[in-house]
């Protein structure tokens, strides 16, 4: 049995079964797997080298022998290019120079080979011996003449031991146990085979040893570790596509679930791939091929140009998600769709396919256009500004109110809104509400100016409330045009004002009488006093002290005469309501001097009972005599009937905790069952004389000092007019 | 002002008021004597035949106004003249004070000649009414053919026609009308018959009349 055959024929089976097998995973999965064409030829090699071995065992002259060992060198050259090739490629290191160099040195021992009388390694074979070599006869060359030219390989194998050893050192550098296993397996086995070789092949044509060629069995060993290797990458990328098939999966189950259409679209084929659920989606039949064209048939027609649009700007390399769009379902819903794309090229930057994910997003729609509804239909304007001051939404009453369009204000500064004047204080508010974001509700909310288009203001309430979204802080104003009620308000204020001022006109047309003599007195007095003196001063002897008496009534009468016409003028003086600290006595007191003698006249008697010490209060000192005269005639009134004697009329003030208290009792009438509080309705009146408007206008007065008055039946008879102002406290300095 | 100067009796609430009548009644010499409630007045007032007085009477007062005053005066019979001096001019109560017998109804402020006129005309009527009561004290030393005669003369007639009436001389009737004048103190014809007048005496016998007028001059809370 020929064992050499049998080893050698086994070799080449090996070598080129790796090499076509490689070859063909090269040829299926493209250029990403060029290591392996390089592979393949490295196998190929090997092949090679195997055969020239094989022949020259068999050689049966010199010249047969050297022209095979001459012809070994092409499958030789094409073996260490393979090896050289796949080192660089698979392992990604390795220095260029030192590849080139040893393909350039491997190159160049070819040609001296070629250009040799015999071959690279001898000047001359004398004769072919027949030597036994483990129990089989084999040719080798005999009396040979040694070329020097044969150094030439040498170096070259060196280069190629350095070259990988470089290389398998850069790898193992780069970390990684694979890489690092790799780095050991390839490049240990190569750089020790390729020496083995290349140290055995030097001792044969040295004619140090008699023996066959042993390369191809060595680089076997080498091809077999990057087999192994390479195998290994095959299982890891087998394992990969089970990985990636089991994910896949669970994406499109993800998908289904989340009402999301997977698609890939062929741009090349304009052809679209979309996964059962997607075609559901969309309204697509399950086996119907679907184009771009056919895909945007399903668009509704008034987004349709905007999706071309999209899907266009995609294809230029637009990246982020696409605005939404409605597609029509064959019974005719519509649906929204948000969808995200993306757009892969080829080499030379040609798009090839899309991919990209769409989703059902009709209810998230419905959801936002109920809300952006709502905003929009709110009776007042809304403005929503984000941290910096910016306008980000309004809705259309903002047309409304302020004259701008929404194109005008969206991506503006706040401050468009807002009148030059008001501007500084603005920022205050904006800095201060910021520091502390609260809702204010709309009309509890601080009043403030709003700038129209036509650069007019107006007097606008406004509410705020602080929207968090995201990182994103915004603030939605609500804004209502109160130009209106305000001038209503003022309307409301001016006749309520000419009320009052009514109503002291009719009191004190009522005191008429008692003013006139409150005033005739004086002048009475002085006027006799004058005419007195006028008489004294024709008599012979003037009498000067009596003179003196005279004019010092006089003075004293005058101004009494001045006082009461200066306490008539502030009572019938109509002005705004000033705010004042009051004392209540003094105001009592100021009022029982003007009505003294109209309670004369009635035939009324004043019991006064005021407390000590009591705090003052804090109003309008002329609106609050009213409301006492109002009180105090009112009390006279209603004594009318009784004989004068017992005409009483009770003041009495006290304090009570935080409010000071008032009570003016009469023993009248009293009021009828069950009217106690009528009368303070306007118009009512148990007077035949009466307006009906006197207690209304006090107790108007009064609520708007912030206190209260009502009434309570006095024991006895008569009634308790009680009245209560809250304690003025002075602010804080 | 002297022991006889008429008395001017003020009731004024105001001090200042009665002051300055005061020093204008003085200087045109009565004999002012302010009051400032109608109690203290009703306490100091004594009624003196011999010397004219009135009142200068203010109408709204604390207790007592004016015309309660008023009202009061003439139920207990005192005739003092009263001169209405109010702060105010109100109708209804001038009217009032002027039937019940007020010699005049002003208003402050007033004028001094007008007041003072008021107060003449006041004393002047406490004058006649004094010289009236006089007269009336005196009728019933009247024998019954001097008060016939009386009756007769104040009717116009002359001596001879009054002697023919009651049926005697004429020479008679002089005698009779001679002592009638001498004992009622009556200077003239007009003067009896102004008097008798106002008496009612000679229009058609009301001679009982004059006993109201005599009671009427007693002491006030006698």
């Amino acid at each position: 049995m020929n064992w050499l055959l049998l080893i050698w024929s086994a070799s080449l089976g090996a070598s080129l079964t790796l090499g076509l097998m490689h070859g063909l995973v090269w040829f299926r999965s493209g250029w990403s797997r060029v290591a392996h064409l390089a592979f393949a030829f490295a196998a190929l090699g090997v092949a090679g080298v195997a055969v020239g071995e094989l022949l020259c065992t068999d050689a049966r002259s010199p010249a047969e022998f050297g022209r095979i060992q001459k012809w070994m060198h092409v499958p030789l050259m094409v073996m260490v290019a393979g090896l050289v090739c796949f080192i660089s490629l698979y392992f990604r290191t390795g220095r260029r120079w030192l590849a080139w160099s040893t393909l350039a040195s491997r190159l160049g021992a070819l040609v001296v080979n070629f250009l040799s009388p015999v071959n690279l390694h001898y000047r001359e074979i004398g004769a072919i011996a027949r030597v036994e070599f483990f129990g089989q006869t084999v040719s080798v060359a005999d009396r040979t003449v040694f070329n020097p030219w044969c150094w030439l390989p040498v170096l070259s194998s060196l280069l190629l031991v350095v070259f990988v050893a470089d290389a398998s050192l850069q790898l193992w550098r780069q970390g990684g146990a694979d890489a690092r296993r790799r780095a050991a397996v390839i490049g240990l086995s190569t750089i020790a085979f390729v020496m083995l070789a290349t140290g055995h092949a030097l001792l044969v044509h040295t004619q140090q040893i008699q023996s066959p060629y042993l390369v191809s069995l060595f680089f076997l060993a080498i091809i077999v570790a990057l087999a192994h290797e390479l195998s290994l990458d095959v299982i890891a990328a087998a394992r990969l596509s089970k990985d990636m098939k089991e994910s896949q999966d669970q994406m499109t189950l993800a998908a289904s679930a989340a009402r999301m259409a997977l698609w890939t679209w062929d741009v090349v084929n304009n052809r679209i791939w979309m996964a059962p659920e997607g075609r559901a989606l969309f309204g697509f039949d399950a086996r119907e091929t679907i184009s771009l064209e056919r895909f945007l048939t399903a668009v509704h027609t008034d987004d349709r140009e905007a999706v071309r649009q999209g899907i266009d700007r995609t294809l230029v390399g637009g990246e982020g998600p696409a605005r939404d769009y409605r597609i029509v379902l064959p019974d005719g819903q519509v649906r929204w769709i948000s969808a995200v794309r993306k757009i892969e090229n080829d080499a030379s930057g040609r798009p090839v396919r899309m991919r990209g994910v769409s989703m059902d997003t009709t209810d998230r729609h419905d959801a936002e256009e109920r809300s952006q509804l709502m905003v929009e239909a709110a009776p007042y304007a809304m403005v929503m500004v984000d941290a910096e001051g910016h306008i980000v939404m309004t809705n259309s009453q903002v047309e409304v109110v302020f004259g701008f369009t929404r194109a005008e204000l969206l991506g503006k500064p706040l401050e468009m809104l807002i009148p030059d004047r008001f501007r500084e204080v603005h920022a205050d508010h904006v800095r201060s509400y910021a520091a502390s974001p609260i809702v204010r509700q709309l009309g509890r909310g601080r009043d403030v100016a709003g700038r129209r288009a036509d650069g007019t203001s107006f007097a606008a309430e406004i509410g705020l409330s602080p929207v968090r979204s995201g990182p994103q802080t915004y603030v939605l104003a609500s804004i209502l045009d109160v130009t209106e009620q305000r001038a209503a308000e003022r309307q409301l204020a001016e006749q309520r004002s000419q009320l009052v001022h009514l109503a002291r006109i009719s009191s004190l047309g009522q005191l008429s009488g008692a003013l006139a003599h409150e005033l005739n007195q004086p002048l009475g007095i002085i006027l006799s006093n004058a005419q007195a003196a006028q008489r004294l001063m024709d008599n012979a002897a003037i009498d000067v002290q009596e003179l003196k008496e005279i004019l010092a009534d006089i003075i004293s009468e005058d101004r009494r005469a001045g006082e009461v016409i200066k306490r008539l003028r502030s009572l019938l003086k109509r002005g705004e309501a000033r705010l004042e600290v009051v004392s209540v006595n003094g105001v009592i007191q100021d009022v029982l001097r003007l009505t003294h003698s109209d309670l004369l006249v009635r035939g009324v008697e004043i019991r006064t009972e005021l407390g000590d010490g009591l705090p003052a209060v804090q109003g309008d000192g002329v609106q609050l005599q009213q409301v006492l005269l109002n009180l105090i005639l009112n009390g006279c009134d209603a004594m009318e009937a009784l004989p004068a004697h017992e005409r009483l009329l009770r003041i009495a003030t006290w304090t009570e905790g935080m409010v000071v208290r008032l009570a003016v009792t009469d023993v009248g009438c009293g009021l009828p069952e069950g009217e106690a509080d009528r009368v303070f309705q306007p118009f009512f009146t148990t007077k035949p004389q009466g307006l009906g408007i006197g207690l209304a206008i006090t107790r108007a007065i009064v609520e708007a000092h912030r206190g209260r008055l009502w009434t309570e039946a006095n024991p006895g008879a008569g009634t308790v007019f009680h009245l209560e102002l809250p304690v003025f406290l002075s602010p804080a300095p | 002002m002297t022991a006889h100067s008429p008395i001017v009796y003020l009731v004024d609430d105001e001090d200042g008021m009665i002051r300055a009548l005061q020093r204008l009644l003085r200087a045109e010499g009565y004999d002012p004597r302010g009051f400032t409630s109608a109690n203290e007045f009703l306490g100091a007032y004594r009624h003196r035949p011999e010397v004219d007085c009135c009142l200068i009477l203010d109408v709204e007062m604390p207790g007592w106004d004016g015309l309660q005053l008023q009202e009061r005066l003439t139920n207990e019979g005192v005739l003092v003249p009263i001169v209405f001096l109010s702060g105010h001019s109100d109708i209804p109560i001038s009217v009032r004070a002027m039937k019940a017998g007020a010699v005049d109804f002003l208003t402050k402020p007033v004028e001094s000649h007008q007041l003072l006129a008021s107060v003449r005309s006041a004393l002047a009527r406490c004058g006649e009414q004094r010289s009236l009561s006089e007269f009336a004290r005196r009728l019933p030393l009247l024998t019954p053919r001097e008060r016939e005669v009386l009756e007769h003369v104040v009717t116009g007639k002359l001596n001879k026609q009054i002697a023919g009436d009651l049926g005697t001389g004429e020479q008679n009737i002089k005698i009779h009308r001679g002592r009638m004048m001498q004992k009622l103190r009556v200077e003239s014809l007009a003067e009896l018959v102004r008097v008798t007048a106002k008496l009612g005496i000679g229009a058609g016998g009301a001679g009982h009349d004059s006993r109201e007028v005599i009671a009427g001059s007693g002491q006030l809370g006698a």
